[in-house]
């Protein structure tokens, strides 16, 4: 065999190969979505009785979601994401509790049936809640944790910027001697610890 | 043929049984149907340590507002009979 037919062989040879190659069809793995799973977001609030400041724990039954995104990340399916929470989905462990807060503190702020506002998220981790309340809206600093499908964000709300001064004096008059320590001083405190969780969908 | 509660029941022994480890909002569905067809409605929270872990217990509780306790049963053995793919009769 000459070195010309060789070179002819290898020639066919790699050409071959190559309309092989470039005719497989290429597999792109698609990358992970996460979308918003209603049904699992949980959102729990600390309130803040007695001047040793014990803890009061609830969450809400019903939170509604809107305008949530399937996204790449977990923090932007969330970014942007509207709420509204029910007033009466609130729940403690005491029915009387719950009466009271729905009653005596939610029902003498201005038009307050349900709480409402969007979430806002950075990719630092920090973000804001802007909440509708008692007619005022408002914003709630927050922090954010994304481990997987899981999102955690927590916040701290001051009763004072939504102009709650009047539904928190009326829920301290309520609760006078429920809300009174050691020291014989009731108190009722206008600090509110917010946390929200979903478990986000994966495909 | 068995009754529910035998089918439920047995549906428990085999979840109870089972060694692989599932997603956590599966886990959530056994235990809010658990809660549900054993309990009722009577909601209060969990009382383990974990605030967050309580916290989306009791919320699991809550999505099944609309199911009786015989229904919750049904699920549960639903729920077991796809996970193990195998039918509980």
């Amino acid at each position: 065999m000459t070195i010309l037919k060789k070179t002819t062989i290898i020639s066919f040879a790699i050409l071959f190969s190559l309309a092989t190659i470039s005719c497989k069809k290429e597999v792109k793995k698609e990358p992970t979505q996460f979308s918003v799973e209603q049904k699992t977001i949980t959102v729990k609030w600390t309130g803040y009785k007695t001047t040793d400041k014990i803890a009061v724990n609830g969450q809400f039954k019903e939170i509604n979601i809107s305008n949530s995104n399937i996204s790449s990340t977990a923090f932007e399916a969330l970014n942007g994401a509207k709420f509204s929470i029910p007033v009466s989905s609130l729940f403690t462990d005491e029915q009387e509790r719950d009466s009271k807060l729905k009653q005596l503190f939610f029902g003498v702020m201005e038009a307050t049936l349900s709480l409402t506002g969007t979430l806002n998220l950075n990719n630092d981790g920090t973000g804001n809640i802007d909440l509708l309340m008692n007619g005022v809206q408002q914003t709630i600093p927050v922090t954010y944790i994304a481990s997987g499908q899981l999102v955690e964000i927590n916040g701290i709300m001051n009763l004072d910027n939504w102009n709650a001064q009047s539904a928190l004096a009326s829920l301290a008059k309520a609760c006078f001697d429920l809300h009174k320590g050691p020291d014989g001083v009731s108190k009722t405190w206008n600090e509110v610890s917010i946390g929200a969780a979903v478990y986000l969908s994966k495909k | 043929m068995q009754s529910l509660d035998e089918k439920f029941e047995r549906a428990f022994e085999i979840a109870s049984a089972m060694t692989q480890k599932l997603p956590p909002d599966t886990m959530l569905r056994f235990y809010a149907y658990y809660k549900l067809a054993t309990k009722g409605k009577a909601y209060s929270t969990p009382s383990g340590e974990s605030s967050l872990r309580n916290a989306f217990k009791l919320n699991a509780m809550f999505q099944l507002n609309d199911l009786t306790e015989d229904e919750a049963k049904e699920k549960y053995i639903e729920l077991v009979e796809n996970i193990t793919q195998q039918k509980i009769s």
